[in-house]
């Protein structure tokens, strides 16, 4: 029961299907870019279904994930995208009702995407369908009281579609993680979810190649449970975030933040809140 | 009439973009200059290219989904290896104007 997984931790981590430095570049042939992107999520809010309970033993997690990223153009159909995490997860747990904090930090699972996209140019808009199956791979650790990942191949398909005008952006993204059977009997659940962004482009300069967006990003997502559970680990649940993101560039630079409330949760049974999401990002693309 | 002639001529020769040293090109889902990054890239390394002037030789107006290119004092432009920078960056280029002494834009043919 000790090497109970950690499900939320990595059944939430980047499920999004987003491309790394943004979703419409590089779209040149032989592109390609990198992002660094840090990500905070974790709460001491206790659930039971849709309602809070007390919290009389100070349980509590959160999750601190520094992605590094990484997209190839091979030309504009098709990409190759690496995300590697690198993962510092805390929790507060009271276990015979002694208070205990552990902590667990290294690399996470690796996550490999083929992003196969089908673009479509007209005058002043464009906008392109995406289909990207994706690999989740087991590197991150499966040991110990407090595991970063449950040792599972997982396989990510998801749909894309977006448009864009010179003031106006939309992307919406319909994604599924097929779990596969961890080390140690971990095993999580199956997710799926829907993630919407809808934006402007208020402000840009031809001379310096620089702007910024304004988006709002509403995404719904279901995940079952995993196979064990306790008050400190995930269980499946239904969640709707909402929120801001702000991006501005400037020449092949890029920076992008991004704010996400938690709407709605249902827990099933009991189990720890995932809280709010914050995430800051910089890429650059050449 | 020798005057009539010259300016036939010269005309002529702006018409085939001979004279400009400004394009501008039509390009279909310009719309975000971030992502057109790989055009100003494709199309500056072209050898007719101005780098001087421009970023590198190449201006994005994503209003207009307009791409207007710099190019060499006597230079012509190679509109097929020209489209092929664009294309390769991830657009659609429609068509190619020379932009004239007087800031005019004329039609120009391969």
């Amino acid at each position: 029961m000790r090497r109970l997984l950690a499900a939320a931790l990595f059944l939430c981590t980047s499920s999004h299907a987003h491309q790394p430095v943004m979703d419409m570049a590089p779209r040149w042939s032989n592109g390609y870019g990198i992002q660094i992107r840090y990500e905070r999520y974790g709460s001491n809010d206790l659930k039971r279904g849709r309602e809070d309970i007390s919290n009389l033993q100070g349980l509590e997690r959160f999750v601190y994930t520094t992605w590094l990223e990484g997209v190839y153009t091979f030309d504009r159909s098709v990409r190759l995208t690496a995300k590697i995490p690198f993962v510092h997860q805390r929790r507060d747990v009271n276990p015979n009702g002694v208070p205990a904090s552990r902590s667990t930090n290294g690399l996470g699972d690796i996550i490999i995407g083929l992003p196969l996209k089908r673009y479509s140019n007209h005058k002043a808009m464009t906008q392109n369908w995406s289909f990207t199956p994706s690999l989740r791979m087991p590197t991150g650790t499966s040991s110990g009281d407090f595991p970063i990942s449950d040792g599972s191949w997982d396989l990510g398909l998801s749909l894309g579609f977006s448009r864009e005008t010179p003031t106006f952006y939309q992307l919406y993204d319909l994604y599924y993680w097929k779990e596969g059977a961890g080390r140690h009997g971990m095993q999580t659940g199956d997710s799926f979810g829907l993630d919407v962004n809808l934006g402007i482009h208020p402000w840009h300069s031809n001379e310096t190649n620089s702007g910024i967006f304004l988006m709002w990003d509403l995404s719904v997502s279901h995940s079952d449970a995993p196979n064990q559970q306790n008050l400190t680990t995930a269980a499946g649940a239904d969640r709707i975030y909402t929120g801001p993101i702000f991006v501005a560039y400037r020449q092949n630079l890029m920076f992008r933040a991004e704010f996400k409330y938690l709407a709605y949760e249902r827990v099933d049974n009991i189990g720890l809140s995932r809280g709010n999401q914050f995430s800051l990002s910089v890429g650059a693309t050449f | 009439m020798k005057i009539k002639i010259f300016a036939a001529f010269i005309l002529t020769l702006a018409s085939n973009g001979v004279i400009a040293d400004d394009y501008v090109v039509e390009v279909h889902g310009l719309v975000c200059s971030f992502c057109a990054q790989g055009v100003i890239k494709n199309v500056s390394k072209l050898p007719f290219i101005d780098q001087s002037r421009f970023t590198k030789g190449v201006k994005v107006e994503i209003e207009e989904q307009k791409v207007t290119i710099s190019v060499k004092a006597g230079e012509r432009p190679n509109i097929d290896d020209l489209f092929e920078a664009v294309r390769s960056g991830g657009y659609e280029p429609i068509e190619i104007w020379a932009v004239q002494s007087d800031g005019q834009l004329t039609k120009f043919e391969r």
